[in-house]
């Protein structure tokens, strides 16, 4: 028994990761660390090359980042997925039904994706004065308009969006938004928010002396006031202890996909102090953003 | 520049010459590299600018804001040096400028976009920096790959920035460093030309001040010496300068007196007879130039004495040039001794001297020269054993404002002097304008030519004239006289008178003498030969110079010692003035001859000195009255006296009397009357030549 628990514990949970970047990879510890701490076994592999057979042993997959939940949905392996660091867009548009197989595969998600309240109420802890909060939206998420609208309400915030169609220039229609608003939300959406279109919003932002609201520890460094995200730890975390609970049953049972329970907010205090805003502690609005929940 | 540099300029040249070119090339490295910095600086500033603003555009034309990039670009252009600055699009469009400029189109250039491009103009720089995409990251993780049409679309390219810069600040610049240097580099040279000539003149003031003395030297200024101014080389030179000089000065000094005493002896030389130490003649003509000029122009009198000794030929001859020369010296220093002070006395040549008598009257001068006569007369002058006695003839001349010139009243005094001579010697004659004696002096030197000719050519004739007895007796012995004729180029003959004085006193009357006796005794043979039946006598002159010569005397005897049939034919006739220089000798003479047979006649008695005592020591047959006395006897009783006198004294001492120059027929009444033995002259026999007298047979 021995032998056969060892080695179904042994093959019980695969890590299939998108590459081998710093983030992924810190994912992959927490979980191994966590599940061989409850006596599961784990083991790893990259989207690239990835083949069927090296995951028919495992009784969960969990495949971390789009492109390695891209690649798991092509195999014919019929283990339970739970795709980790996926946007809840792309999750609920595309993921889920590839991943899913026709219902022959079951699938759940951790979104990276902060759930909308959440952020209405950082945006509100943050920012006891802000009316409206402004949105850039690509064509492709003008749906969110809607969400994001009702996750507001209740901290008696309202939203002033404008979507940019392809091609054209950021610059204008997030002018007409700063001029009405008194915060920018970053919604992630590489259409919006790149490498490339970053300098300028963060820019025009300031000129308009409204705090852009992030998504990344990496906005928080580039120029927004303060960000809400889940470090990959969080979701690490988050992920074995899904992983765990579901191993434990007699079947593989995944929780329905959410948003990460666990959070982390920064502050940018040269942003802060430029733009004359006095925030509570990073500290402070995490407990706080916590406690509400 | 060969023309030639002075050591001064080379000085100067030398100490400015590398400064200058030091001076030149540094301050073309100073201005080349200061230039080179000022357009490096601007272009580095330049490509400062544009790389800084590039980036700052970014935002103002990623967001399009024109606003924000006016401002930027408004900032920019503060900068000095900035003409324009202007925004590009990425598709070339231009989206703001400020300042001038003058783009080019970035797009459409194809600038490459890595880089800042330069586009070069003389005066102007234009850069275009290319704005470009900053990227900062805002996803913690790559979610999604990108695609790749995706990354190439996306190019970071965003646009240009173009910055246009003026060089002219840069070349105004230029233009000053150039100026300044300049100036800094002409002060340099300025200075160093100031310093040159300082210590320029330090050493060329000694060189020059050596070089000026070297020429005054050259320049014969021996008393130049340079100041000595240091013991260096210079110092050397100076010194040595100044010895060389100090030496040349002495030698020249010496020299120069060498020459001085040189040139006194010369001008003593010149004006001073060697023997005597007299002045000469030179001198003295010079001397009576200006008495002569003081008489015409002041009117004041002098008197000049030409004075010749009467027997000098006699001691020459007869004891050598040494005791003439002697003679001389003695009867110099005699009359120098007479001298009054203002007297001037010269030897002209020979045994002729001159006394020049200044202010002093005719009246006076004869008595001075009266005094010179007198004392030679009394000189006697000893030589070995024995004394001569010596005579002085003079001519002398008045100088007052009617005379010519000096030469003229040289050849009066000289004239006069041969009048003294002729009419005696030892005696003073005055010159007189009428003087015919002048005449016949001046033709003198013409005549001694013309007799030397005629001896060659053997153009003298002998003439007879006969000599006849007073009373017509004819008589048993023809008398004769042989007459000397010279015949002349034009056939004529020419009468003795013209040329015997000529012969006389340039010594040709002993040839023409020999000629005569050679000629006589030919013809005596000849005669003898023919005409046997009458005893003819053939009287022939001597001259005194001939009596005097001895080779004369001994030829004559000697023809006659081999021709002693000869001796009665022949007869002498003597004048008494040639026989007075040598009454002995002559009277020795007349004493062989008369051993011959030879008979002698005392010719021309009464002109000359006439003296009565020598008549009486003179052996002769034939006493000849001068023809002065006879021409005249018709009228002048005086005359006719003297005819009587001297044919009386002649008779009481044994001769017989001859009367020469009977004219007429009347004189020879008168003759006849008187008494005188024989007559001579055209009214009794004209001369002949010989043919008359003896046919072709005696020639």
């Amino acid at each position: 028994m021995i032998g056969v628990s060892g080695q179904a514990v042994a093959a019980q949970v695969a890590i299939v990761m998108s590459d081998d970047s710093a983030p992924y990879q810190e994912v992959y510890k927490v979980i191994r660390a966590l599940l061989a701490a409850a006596g599961h076994d784990v083991s790893q592999a990259y989207a690239e090359g990835l083949v069927a057979n090296s995951l028919n042993e495992a009784r969960l997959i969990v495949a971390v980042g789009v492109r390695a939940a891209d690649g798991l949905s092509s195999l014919s392996n019929r283990s339970p997925v739970l795709a980790v660091l996926v946007p809840r867009a792309w999750f609920i548009k595309v993921g889920r039904v590839r991943l899913s197989d026709g219902g022959r595969r079951a699938v759940s998600a951790i979104y990276l994706d902060q759930p909308l309240d959440r952020q209405a109420r950082l945006i509100r802890l943050a920012f006891p004065e802000a009316r409206r909060v402004g949105v850039l939206l690509s064509a492709e998420q003008v749906g969110l308009a809607g969400e994001l609208e009702e996750a507001l309400r209740p901290q008696r915030l309202g939203l002033m969006h404008a979507t940019v169609a392809e091609d054209e220039r950021l610059i204008a229609p997030l002018e007409q938004v700063l001029s009405e608003t008194d915060v920018l939300l970053a919604i992630p959406d590489p259409l919006i928010f790149n490498r490339n279109t970053a300098q300028s919003l963060f820019l025009t932002s300031y000129r308009y002396r409204d705090p852009v609201v992030g998504y990344s520890r990496s906005m928080t460094r580039a120029g927004a006031l303060v960000s809400l995200y889940s470090t990959p730890s969080q979701i690490g975390r988050q992920a074995a202890e899904w992983t765990g609970n579901a191993l434990n049953g007699a079947t593989v049972r995944l929780p329905a996909p959410a948003h990460p329970m666990y959070f982390e907010v920064s502050i940018n205090d040269q942003v802060a102090r430029s733009l004359g805003f006095s925030l509570p502690s990073e500290a402070e609005l995490e407990k706080r953003l916590g406690e509400v929940r | 520049m060969t023309a030639s540099w002075g050591i001064r300029s080379r000085v100067i040249g030398l100490a400015v010459l590398p400064v200058a070119i030091v001076g030149m090339l540094l301050l073309f490295q100073l201005i080349s590299g200061k230039i080179d910095d000022l357009d490096e600086s601007l272009r580095t500033r330049a490509v400062a600018i544009a790389r800084q603003l590039a980036p700052a555009a970014e935002y103002g034309v990623a967001s399009g804001n024109i606003r924000v990039l006016q401002t930027l670009l408004e900032k920019t252009a503060i900068e000095p040096d900035i003409r324009g600055v202007a925004v590009f699009t990425d598709n070339g469009l231009r989206l703001a400028q400020v300042g001038q400029g003058t783009w080019i189109d970035p797009e459409h250039a194809k600038l490459p976009p890595g880089r800042i491009h330069l586009i070069e103009y003389p005066n102007r720089l234009v850069y275009y920096a290319p704005i470009t995409r900053t990227e900062i990251a805002v996803d913690d993780y790559a979610l999604i790959a990108i695609p790749a049409a995706e990354s190439g679309r996306l190019t970071h390219l965003i646009g240009w920035v173009g910055l246009e810069v003026s060089r002219s600040a840069t070349i105004q610049s230029q233009r000053d460093a150039i100026l300044r240097s300049l100036q800094i580099l002409l002060a340099g040279l300025s200075i160093s030309l100031y310093l040159a000539w300082r210590i320029g003149r330090q050493i060329t003031r000694p060189i020059l001040a050596l070089t000026h003395t070297v020429s005054r030297i050259g320049e014969g200024h021996l008393d130049a010496r340079v100041e000595p101014t240091g013991e260096a080389e210079l110092g050397v030179l100076q010194r040595g300068i100044n010895h060389m000089a100090a030496h040349l000065q002495a030698m020249q000094d010496q020299m120069q007196e060498k020459i001085d005493q040189a040139t006194a002896r010369l001008v003593y030389q010149a004006s001073h007879d060697a023997l005597t130490g007299l002045i000469n003649r030179h001198e003295f003509e010079q001397r009576l130039e200006r008495t002569l000029l003081s008489a015409l122009q002041q009117g004041r009198e002098h008197a000049l004495c030409y004075m010749d000794l009467d027997q000098f030929k006699v001691i020459n001859d007869t004891c050598g040039h040494a005791a003439g020369d002697e003679l001389l010296l003695q009867l110099a220093l005699m009359l120098k001794g007479n001298l009054r002070e203002r007297d001037t006395l010269a030897r002209l040549g020979g045994d002729e001297f001159a006394l020049l008598l200044e202010n002093c009257s005719i009246k006076d001068a004869l008595e001075v020269a009266d005094i010179f006569r007198s004392e030679v007369q009394r000189f006697r002058f000893k030589w070995e054993d024995r004394i001569f006695a010596v005579g002085m003839s003079v001519g002398m001349v008045a100088i007052n404002r009617d005379s010519g010139t000096a030469a003229n009243l040289l050849s009066a005094a000289d004239a006069a002097c041969y009048v003294a001579k002729d009419r005696g010697r030892n005696q003073i004659h005055l010159y007189e304008i009428r003087d015919i004696d002048l005449a016949r002096h001046r033709g003198e030197m013409q005549w001694v030519t013309r007799i030397h000719r005629a001896l060659e050519e053997d153009r003298l004739r002998l003439f007879w004239q006969e000599i006849r007895r007073t009373d017509g007796d004819a008589g048993d012995t023809r008398h004769v006289e042989l007459l000397l004729r010279m015949k002349d180029d034009d056939g004529s003959d020419i009468l003795p008178m013209a040329f015997i004085p000529a012969a006389e006193r340039y010594s040709i009357m002993p040839a023409l003498d020999s000629w005569v006796i050679e000629e006589t005794l030919r013809l005596c043979k000849r005669y003898l030969a023919v005409r046997q039946a009458q005893h003819c006598l053939f009287a022939v002159n001597l001259s005194g110079a001939s009596l005097k010569a001895p080779t004369f005397r001994q030829k004559l005897l000697a023809q006659l010692q081999e021709n002693p049939e000869m001796g009665p034919h022949l007869c002498f006739e003597i004048t008494e003035t040639a026989a007075i220089g040598n009454l002995g000798v002559v009277n020795e003479f007349i004493e062989a001859m008369r051993e011959f047979g030879c008979s002698f006649a005392l010719d021309d008695f009464g002109s000359g000195l006439s003296s009565f005592i020598y008549l009486k020591n003179l052996k002769v047959d034939f006493l000849k009255i001068d023809g002065a006395f006879v021409r005249d006897i018709a009228n002048n009783p005086v005359d006719r006296s003297m005819v009587e006198a001297v044919h009386r004294i002649g008779h009481q001492m044994g001769l017989k009397t001859v009367a020469e120059y009977v004219e007429s027929d009347e004189i020879l009444a008168i003759l006849r009357q008187i008494g005188v033995d024989f007559v001579q002259g055209n009214a009794v026999h004209s001369p002949e030549p010989l043919e008359t007298l003896c046919g072709s047979t005696c020639l």
